[in-house]
């Protein structure tokens, strides 16, 4: 029924009221002529009736040959309802002007996506497809996705899957990276020792691969073997391996921090400045408040406005310098906040620490003798030869 | 002596073939949805159409259909559609 009815909408319909003495008979000779009449309902006595307006003549026709009148009484349909708007010639022009940019901007591709992405960059990435045809505003009949895909897993090691999918005017990018191979820990051809790369007392040691040579007590220099790479069994005989392991030993070490009185310091701001810029074929147009770079950043939401125009909002957090004044305990408090940060770094357990104050007339020194524990192991690889020039690996 | 029902041939073929009567001759069709539509098939005209009485001229009788706000919706060559509150149908002969 809604599919009679938008035809009848699209071909346009009268409605009519036949008069005269036995009105029925137009609705039969009509049936007869096969002229489609409908919706014909008696009104006192005459009949009201509807018909397609190309055929309405044909009916007055046939209605005065029969001594009967006929009068359009309502019409209907999309040619009267544009008759009003008939004149306007420029919303006329407008109409056509927009049916037709529409259908030459749907040839054409105006947002592409990727996901996938994990070590790949996503802009170099998107210049790799522009270089093989896919970019904003290039036409998708050109655009062959196959092709495109096996091209750019041929020519990227670290993709091992890609595909495009374009749906309307927007191209989905879809990977997987590669997983890179592991790490070769034990090569065959090689072998080393595990020696110790600070002095220290040793707390644990846990060999991996090797014959261990130091044990828990024990006190070690720098260079020192602590895991041998040659094993020797009980018969005498040697066999070589690339040793590893772990050892933890109890280091001291010397740090001086440094923290002057008056400091100049660049941070971030800690409200972002926000803005907004209209954006066109990825370059930037208007940009309010906000340096253009700061629109290029990872805060950058995009709203699409149309597909080659882009509302970009940026979220930068601008550098602030500003000059800080301590006084010598709030400096003494930087300087351990500073130490602090530096065990942290280094991945060292401390176990106790000596520290001293000096207080400059611009900076203060902070020296601490600290007992750390950390693991000292270092693998050192020694050749054949070496060995059998009688130089000393063990 | 016994009357003959069954004059036509095509009517007598269909008797046989346990057709329909009207497969087989272009006789009137009407079927009937409850009492709101009834469309007609063979219509040879219209002879008189009120909103309570609606006369039709098929094959060899008359169909009156009687009723409320009775109205002919579509019609199309020798078909014909009826809809309003349909109270009585009658084949005058």
């Amino acid at each position: 029924m809604a599919v009679l009815w938008v035809l009848r909408f699209l071909r346009g319909t009268v409605t009519f009221l036949i008069t005269g003495t036995f009105p029925e008979k137009l609705l039969n000779r009509c049936a007869r002529e096969r002229i489609p009449v409908w919706d014909a309902r008696p009104t006192g006595s005459a009949i009201s009736a509807q018909t397609y307006v190309k055929d309405y003549r044909r009916t007055a026709r046939l209605a005065r040959r029969d001594s009967l009148r006929t009068r359009v009484t309502a019409r209907h349909g999309m040619r009267f309802r544009l008759r009003p708007i008939q004149n306007r010639k420029g919303l006329l022009i407008g109409a056509v002007c927009g049916c037709a940019l529409i259908w030459a901007l749907t040839g054409h591709l105006w947002v592409i996506t990727v996901s996938g992405c994990e070590t790949i960059d996503e802009s170099a990435l998107l210049e790799e497809l522009s270089a093989r045809g896919l970019f904003c505003g290039a036409r998708l009949r050109d655009i062959d996705t196959r092709s495109l895909a096996r091209e750019m897993l041929l020519t990227d090691d670290r993709i091992s899957w890609l595909t495009v999918n374009l749906r309307g005017s927007t191209a989905e990018v879809l990977l997987s990276e590669c997983a890179p191979p592991p790490e070769t820990i034990d090569p065959d051809d090689r072998w080393a020792n595990v020696v110790a790369k600070e002095d220290g007392v040793i707390h644990s040691v846990l060999p991996l691969k090797g014959q261990a040579l130091c044990r828990k007590g024990d006190t070690v220099s720098k260079g020192e073997i602590l895991v041998s790479g040659v094993i020797e069994d009980e018969f005498g005989g040697s066999m070589l391996t690339y040793a590893r392991a772990s050892v933890l030993a109890g280091v001291y070490e010397e740090v001086t921090v440094t923290v002057p009185y008056r400091e100049r310091v660049v941070t971030e701001s800690p409200e972002p400045l926000r803005s907004r810029g209209l954006s066109c074929f990825g370059r930037v147009l208007i940009a309010a408040d906000v340096p253009r770079e700061a629109l290029r950043t990872e805060r950058t939401f995009k709203t699409i406005l149309y597909p080659f125009l882009t509302i970009e909002e940026a979220a930068a957090y601008l550098p602030e310098t500003k000059t800080v004044e301590r006084t010598p305990f709030a400096a003494k408090e930087e300087a351990m906040r500073r130490l602090r940060a530096i065990n942290a770094e280094e991945d060292t357990v401390l176990l106790g620490e000596a520290v001293t104050a000096e207080e400059g007339e611009t900076a203060l020194k902070l020296h601490a003798l600290q007992y750390v524990e950390k693991d000292i192991a270092e693998i050192r690889e020694f050749s054949v030869e070496q060995r059998q020039e009688g130089d000393s690996v063990l | 002596m016994q009357k003959r029902y069954w004059k036509h041939p095509a009517q007598q073929a269909a008797r046989l073939l346990d057709l329909p009567e009207t497969s087989l001759t272009d006789g009137p069709t009407l079927e009937v949805g409850a009492n709101r539509e009834a469309v007609l098939d063979g219509c040879r005209g219209i002879l008189e159409y009120t909103q309570q009485e609606i006369r039709i001229a098929v094959r060899e009788m008359t169909l009156r259909f009687t009723g409320d706000d009775l109205c002919i919706c579509a019609m199309d060559g020798g078909s014909l559609t009826i809809r309003g509150l349909i109270r009585a149908i009658e084949f005058l002969a």
